[in-house]
């Protein structure tokens, strides 16, 4: 019997930057070569909707959401916070967001109401992501439980409100709030729909973070809190709040993609899994391939972006894949990237006696 | 306090990050100014004003410029998977139909599984890709088209089941409520407990609607047979989820005793959840919704609602050929089209040849022994005789298809007849010559919904009473916020 062992090792960095992209690429040669003998279609043909995805602008629709969430999650990851309640922190930003804009007079005000909107997210966000945090400093109940399972009651807060009391007069019955005022949706790209603005607050937000994480003292501490509680303790800080510091950013910041989503995307409440539509749950993911690194998690978030449109893409015009295996694409090349985490942490042994 | 400062520290970063951000944004991205020219006509010199203004969104600024082209280029965008078996099911038989009917001069594409945030961006997609006719075959994509309407005023926009147009975005619908009050009386007469069940998906006036008609024909039949009907109405709260409405369908049969069902919902569970009933030895009768599922069912499948976006498709298409639709024109164009047009149909299943099967064949007998009276003429004849004088009778109306395509008609729908004064011809016949919501009714305002002229500016469950030989008009049907008063909603789950 040969025997399997699974052994860590350290690549430098570069090493395993190279080796994430070449897998992506090679990845991307394979699902094309795949997807082409699977429908029929040319190599040229898939190829040329892989590029045409990579190159959409509309990417930034799914950056924005992304980026933001994932960069929040990697800060708490780092600091051994498992936050996975991303999802229901951004519907709570969101469930924000549209109450700044359609219950009070910051609504109508120009400038001001999407800003105000998105702080008021933000602070929802980290609200709703406060709960968890507070049980695990005091009781000790495990953070990741608490926040997968406070997901769903977040969807259903949402679901109270636009079915109750925050349901549209103007929506004939529909589970919507009535459309926010203009002056608080953020306008799009002319023939895109993203907006600039998001799209370089999320950049500023990513670069701020890396510079909070790995510049400043308390960043660092975080950090370390990922691998030795009792490094931190003696450097004089309290690892209880750096914990909370962790675990509330990252909800402000889901907080923040969802109410982008609002003012960007919906421009009205609708219903909590409408709103989520498991951006939380992906963000997770993007944190991950950006290795917690809130810079390396922008390229992360794009490729991301990226297979989100090819999947919408693939179906369009003379490639014609259903949804069903354009969605088996994206998910093959999604685990290759796990894939490819995996390997350049960890080599395989294997030993013949 | 170097804590409390680190604290505070991060808080104020993030803050700042986000203010920061949004004002780079503001400052580094071009102003969108969109700039409009007019001339004015009448000043000797052509003088042009230049009117700068920053836009929301860019609107059309000029008349839009538009020539039929050689192979019109149409897309569809459907919010489930075209595997659903209902709603988008329906859609792609419709694209399929046009596509080979139209094959000379028409390429289709279509994108399933697409939720709202997303639509605009495949909409983008579809744009540079060429396609200038797109559908979008969901309610939830109402805003998304009407805000990619706006910036693309050369393409045109069709978007089922809303209520926003734009000058190229037009609506359409195919609505269902005269098939459910002929299954409603199938229900009526078949049912032993004269306790009938529905399953639905949202209480939204479509659904509402749908409801009431289905208890109006249930009460017309099941009264003259001494049935005290009752129809159990319970909410699900979604468009598609099996689950729940296996859920909602068993909770009506086993709480409520009910024995025949009728449901709005994008699967074929509730009409498999009855069939594995008729297995195990309880009989429940189901009427198959949106798609044919006979099959699912064939020993407790009456009948059922059918829909034939084809036709609603084929029109839009030849007239888009033709010139007729362009990109400016379409304000007014709001199909709503009821079993005279064939865009709905009575039915269950769809042979091979394309013929319809209106009802199971094994009904067929004991619908043809229950005798009734029509209550328009009281003449005694068979259910079955009964149920196909009222599809003759709603089917039948040749001058209301040109109305049922512009929101500017609507209204005229409802005329029953015109006097033309000429001697052998004094009068013609518009409305058809049964309309189910025609009164006496009474009914009741539902919570939270005043859009009718029945139930605004009263309060909830105000009673409604809607005299005698008074017949709905289409903004009446359409704003429809009350239950007829035999209809007892249990709320959703």
């Amino acid at each position: 019997m040969p025997k399997v062992a699974i052994v860590k090792r350290e690549l430098s960095k570069i090493a395993t930057a190279l080796a994430k992209v070449l897998v992506i690429l090679l990845g991307l040669l394979l699902a094309a070569t795949l997807t082409s003998i699977a429908t029929g279609n040319t190599l040229k043909l898939i190829s040329i909707t892989l590029f045409q995805s990579f190159t959409n602008l509309n990417v930034f629709v799914y950056i924005s959401t992304l980026l933001p969430t994932a960069v929040g999650l990697s800060l708490a990851f780092s600091a051994n916070a498992w936050n996975l309640g991303a999802e229901g922190q951004l519907v709570f930003g969101a469930i924000g967001a549209t109450f700044i804009a359609l219950f009070t007079p910051l609504g109508r005000q120009e400038i001001i109401a999407p800003i105000a909107a998105l702080i008021f997210a933000s602070f929802l966000g980290a609200l709703w992501a406060l709960p968890a945090a507070l049980l695990k400093m005091f009781r000790g109940i495990n953070e990741a439980l608490t926040t997968l399972l406070m997901n769903f009651i977040a969807y259903y807060v949402a679901n109270y409100l636009v079915k109750g009391p925050w349901r549209g007069r103007t929506v004939y019955g529909y589970p919507t709030t009535d459309m926010i005022p203009i002056e608080s949706r953020i306008p799009t790209a002319p023939g895109y729909s993203f907006s600039w603005y998001v799209v370089v607050a999320c950049i500023a937000i990513a670069v701020l973070l890396y510079l909070f994480l790995y510049r400043t003292r308390v960043g660092i501490a975080l950090r370390a809190l990922g691998s030795s509680i009792h490094f931190v303790e003696l450097s004089g800080l309290s690892s209880k709040k750096l914990f909370l510091i962790a675990f509330l950013i990252s909800g402000a910041l889901a907080g923040f993609a969802g109410g982008v989503k609002i003012l960007v995307y919906h421009k009205k409440l609708v219903e909590g899994p409408i709103v989520g539509g498991g951006y939380g749950f992906t963000s997770i993911m993007v944190s991950w391939l950006g290795g917690l690194n809130p810079l390396f998690v922008i390229p992360a978030s794009y490729y991301t972006a990226a297979l989100y449109i090819l999947s919408f893409g693939l179906q369009i015009g003379s490639a014609a894949v259903g949804d069903a295996l354009s969605s088996t694409i994206v998910g093959f090349l999604l685990a290759l990237i796990l894939l490819a985490d995996f390997l350049t942490r960890y080599r395989i042994v294997i030993r013949f006696r | 306090m170097a804590r409390v400062t680190s604290y505070v520290l991060a808080i104020v970063l993030l803050i700042i990050g986000i203010v920061v951000g949004y004002y780079a944004g503001y400052y580094t991205t071009p102003q969108k100014t969109v700039t409009m020219t007019t001339t004015l006509t009448g000043v000797p010199s052509t003088t042009t004003v230049t009117v700068t203004t920053t836009l929301q969104t860019s609107q059309p600024s000029t008349q839009v410029s538009y020539t039929v082209p050689e192979k019109i280029k149409a897309a569809w965008i459907y919010v489930g998977p075209v595997g659903d078996f209902g709603w988008s099911y329906m859609h792609d038989v419709g694209r399929r139909v046009v596509a080979g009917l139209f094959k000379d001069w028409l390429e289709t594409t279509y994108v399933e599984q697409v939720s709202a945030d997303q639509s605009p961006a495949v909409m983008d997609d579809l744009v540079r890709k060429g396609y200038t006719v797109i559908f979008t075959t969901s309610f939830d994509f109402m805003d998304q088209t009407y805000d990619k309407a706006h910036q693309y005023p050369n393409i045109m926009f069709f978007h089922c089941s809303g209520y926003k147009r734009a000058p190229n975005m037009g609506t359409y619908f195919a609505d269902l409520y005269q098939v459910y009050y002929l299954n409603g009386l199938m229900a009526g007469a078949l049912t032993k407990t004269g306790k009938i069940g529905y399953v639905a998906a949202h209480t939204i006036p479509e659904v509402i609607r749908h409801i009431n008609a289905y208890a109006i024909g249930a009460k017309e039949v099941g009264e003259q047979l001494g049935k005290n009907i009752t129809v159990y109405v319970i909410e699900i709260g979604e468009w598609f989820n099996p689950d729940k409405a296996r859920a909602a369908a068993d909770t009506l049969v086993k709480q409520f005793n009910v024995d025949v069902l009728a449901f709005t919902e994008d699967s074929a569970a509730t009409v498999e959840y009855a069939e594995n009933l008729y297995k195990q030895g309880k009989e429940v009768y189901v009427f198959s919704h949106y798609s044919p599922m006979y099959e699912w069912g064939p020993d407790v499948v009456i009948s059922g609602q059918l829909v034939r976006w084809e036709v609603i498709y084929t029109d839009i298409l030849a007239k888009v050929k033709a010139g007729i639709y362009r990109p400016g024109n379409l304000e007014n164009v709001d199909y709503w089209y009821l079993l005279n047009s064939g865009a709905v149909d009575l039915g269950a299943y769809v042979y091979p040849n394309g013929s319809i099967m209106h009802i199971n064949p094994k009904f067929i007998p004991i619908l043809k022994s229950i005798k009734v009276k029509d209550v328009l003429t009281g003449e005694e004849l068979t259910v079955y005789d009964l149920v196909m004088r009222r599809y003759q009778q709603m089917k039948e109306a040749p001058l209301l298809q040109p109305l049922q395509g512009q929101a500017i008609t609507h209204l005229l729908e409802s005329i029953e007849n015109i006097s033309t004064g000429a001697s052998h011809v004094p009068t013609v016949l518009i409305a058809p010559s049964f309309e189910p919501f025609t009164g006496p009714l009474k009914g009741y305002c539902l919570p939270g919904m005043h859009y009718s002229r029945f139930c605004t500016g009263k309060p909830d469950n105000a009673e409604v009473d809607i005299p005698a030989g008074e017949r709905l008009t289409h903004d009446d049907l359409w704003n429809m916020d009350f239950f007829v008063s035999w209809v007892a909603f249990q709320g959703r789950i």
